[in-house]
């Protein structure tokens, strides 16, 4: 509900979208209901079959399409120029003084809306009388004649040189269209040369000669491209276009016909035949040649092109320079020098490598057999053995201990052995000790003893002294 | 003017090859540096040709070639003499 327009509103977004979109623009139709107020304004309406237009015409634009007569040569005051083409709108017959009903007329103008009555129009810059009606039946005619002949193929259509340097143009020497197809052409190309051939390009004796230089161009054979140009006008005045003699002229020419003939809308019969057909002279000229400017960039797009690729090529050869110079002194004889120095170098440090492994390796084993030795009869060893040898010394000192003690036992019992063999022993037990003195020595034998012989008898407590009465063997 | 115009395309063509040439890159240094003067030579020929462009227009009349001087002037220029201008539109 926040989009509900007013009246106004409505109507200003719709003239600026119409006036947007229609700035300027051709219209043809039949002019109906056609007013002259006392202002000079003119008021109509174009019709046809299916619309009306309402047209306003004001007085200060009338004369852009105003007076002006054939081959005069004169010029109005000021000069009319389609906004769209750039194009000088051609002067025309008085259009506003003839105009009337039922006439058909192409105006040229901008579409606006006049607000007040909500209307939209059109406000005409220029208004043309379109033709009569007998004459669009011609040109219908012969549009199919020639169609129908093949006139009009498009495989027959020959491309036109790009940026040709010879150009022969057919037109009249005097029309603002040669002005402005010159005046646009020196801003384009590189520089050609044009050949104008004049013709008249309106009025009874306008087809032949437009025919006759078109032949004539042909016979000379200078021209890359030939062009058939006429500045805008009523059917009428193109009717030279519209006629066979100059199509069948267009259609044998063996140069290519390039033609921009009258305005934007008008097509004529040599614009179908022409191998291209552009829609005013100027625009034949922009059609031929480049920009000028657009030439220069595109070489001075080129010269950078060229720059980089330079100095691109340059870094390739400065790399493939070091490669080569890299490659070269690898093969150079101080370099091959230098190459078995090194390789000497390296021998010798291998061979010191290998005297001294050599040598480590005995010193090595050396080392291992002292460790060997040291291990045996080192002083850890002597140590080991020290420890031993108080091992086995105290081991010995107990050992001696134990046979002392031993030792002191046997004694005791040798003692009481030899106690036992203690000859005072069996006195106390009643033996007797007996001595003789003669001999001294104690009595064993009966043998030993005599008659008379004196004796010590030994007890136990004392001596008994004794004398022999007799010994007598083996008496007991 | 036609021969400067041709070789202006010749000579734009030839550049464009030039720098297809050395962009490539095959090239022994002594070719790529003439290429590339060779380049530059044209680069500055075309933009004096560009410079320097002008149309050359005539008036083809009997068969003889007229200087056309009614450019820019078209205003003022006399009346046709010969009556062929009858353009009028």
């Amino acid at each position: 509900m926040s989009h509900i327009l007013s009246v106004t509103d409505l109507t200003q977004a719709l003239k600026d979208v119409l006036e947007a979109e229609f700035p300027f623009v051709w219209v043809r139709g039949q002019v109906t209901n056609l007013a002259r107020p006392g202002s000079g304004h003119l008021y109509f309406t174009l019709s046809d079959s299916g619309a009306a237009l309402p047209v306003v015409w004001f007085k200060n634009s009338q004369g852009r399409g105003g007076r002006g007569g054939s081959g005069s040569g004169g010029r109005p005051g000021g000069e009319a120029i389609d906004p769209l083409t750039g194009e000088v709108l051609e002067p025309g017959r008085d259009v506003a003084a003839e105009l009337a009903d039922g006439q058909e007329v192409l105006a040229a103008g901008r579409v606006t809306v006049y607000a007040a009555r909500g209307a939209y129009q059109l406000v005409a810059e220029l208004v043309q009388q379109s033709g009569v009606s007998d004459l669009a039946l011609a040109f219908e005619a012969l549009k199919h004649k020639l169609e129908a002949k093949g006139y009009f193929d498009a495989a027959r259509k020959r491309p036109i040189a790009p940026s040709p340097a010879r150009v022969a143009l057919i037109t009249s020497p005097q029309g603002a269209a040669v002005r402005d197809f010159l005046r646009l052409a020196q801003g384009r190309g590189t520089g050609a040369s044009i050949r104008i051939h004049p013709a008249l390009v309106q009025g009874a004796a306008a087809p032949a000669q437009l025919a006759a230089q078109l032949d004539a161009v042909n016979a000379d054979g200078w021209a890359e491209v030939v062009a058939l140009i006429r500045g805008g006008g009523s059917l009428e005045d193109l009717w030279a276009f519209n006629t066979e003699v100059v199509a069948e002229a267009v259609f044998r020419s063996r140069i290519p016909v390039v033609t921009g003939v009258g305005h934007e809308p008008d097509v004529s019969i040599a614009d179908y035949v022409a191998d291209r057909r552009f829609a005013t002279p100027s625009a034949v000229a922009s059609g031929l040649w480049p920009l000028r400017a657009d030439l220069m960039q595109a070489v001075d797009g080129l010269e950078a092109d060229l720059a980089r690729a330079f100095a691109a090529h340059l870094e390739r050869k400065d790399r493939q320079l070091s490669e080569l110079r890299r490659a070269l002194s690898w093969l150079s004889p101080a370099r091959r020098l230098a190459r078995l120095d090194e390789a000497w170098v390296d021998l010798s440090r291998r061979l010191a490598g290998a005297g001294g492994r050599l040598l480590s390796v005995r010193r090595e084993r050396l080392a291992a057999v002292v460790r060997h030795l040291s291990r045996a009869f080192g002083p850890a060893a002597v140590c080991a053995r020290q420890e031993q040898v108080q091992a086995l010394s105290e081991r010995a000192s107990l050992s001696a201990g134990l046979a002392l003690a031993g030792a002191g036992r046997q004694v005791e019992v040798l003692a009481a052995r030899l106690a036992g063999l203690d000859p005072e022993g069996p006195l106390r037990r009643g033996y007797s000790l007996v001595r003789v003195e003669r001999t001294g020595r104690f009595l064993r034998s009966t043998a030993e003893v005599a008659p008379g012989d004196r004796l010590g008898v030994r007890t136990a407590d004392g001596e008994v002294a004794a004398v022999v009465a007799e010994a007598e063997k083996g008496r007991i | 003017m036609a021969k400067d115009k041709q070789s202006f395309e010749k000579r734009l063509e030839r550049l464009r090859g030039i720098v297809e040439a050395l962009e490539r890159g095959d090239l022994p240094l002594e070719q790529g540096l003439a290429l590339y003067k060779e380049g530059l030579g044209l680069a500055g020929d075309c933009g004096r040709q560009l410079e320097s462009a002008k149309n050359e227009v005539k008036l083809v009349q009997d068969g003889l070639l007229k200087e056309f001087a009614a450019l820019d002037a078209a205003g003022d220029a006399p009346a046709d003499p010969e009556g062929i201008g009858g353009e009028g539109a």
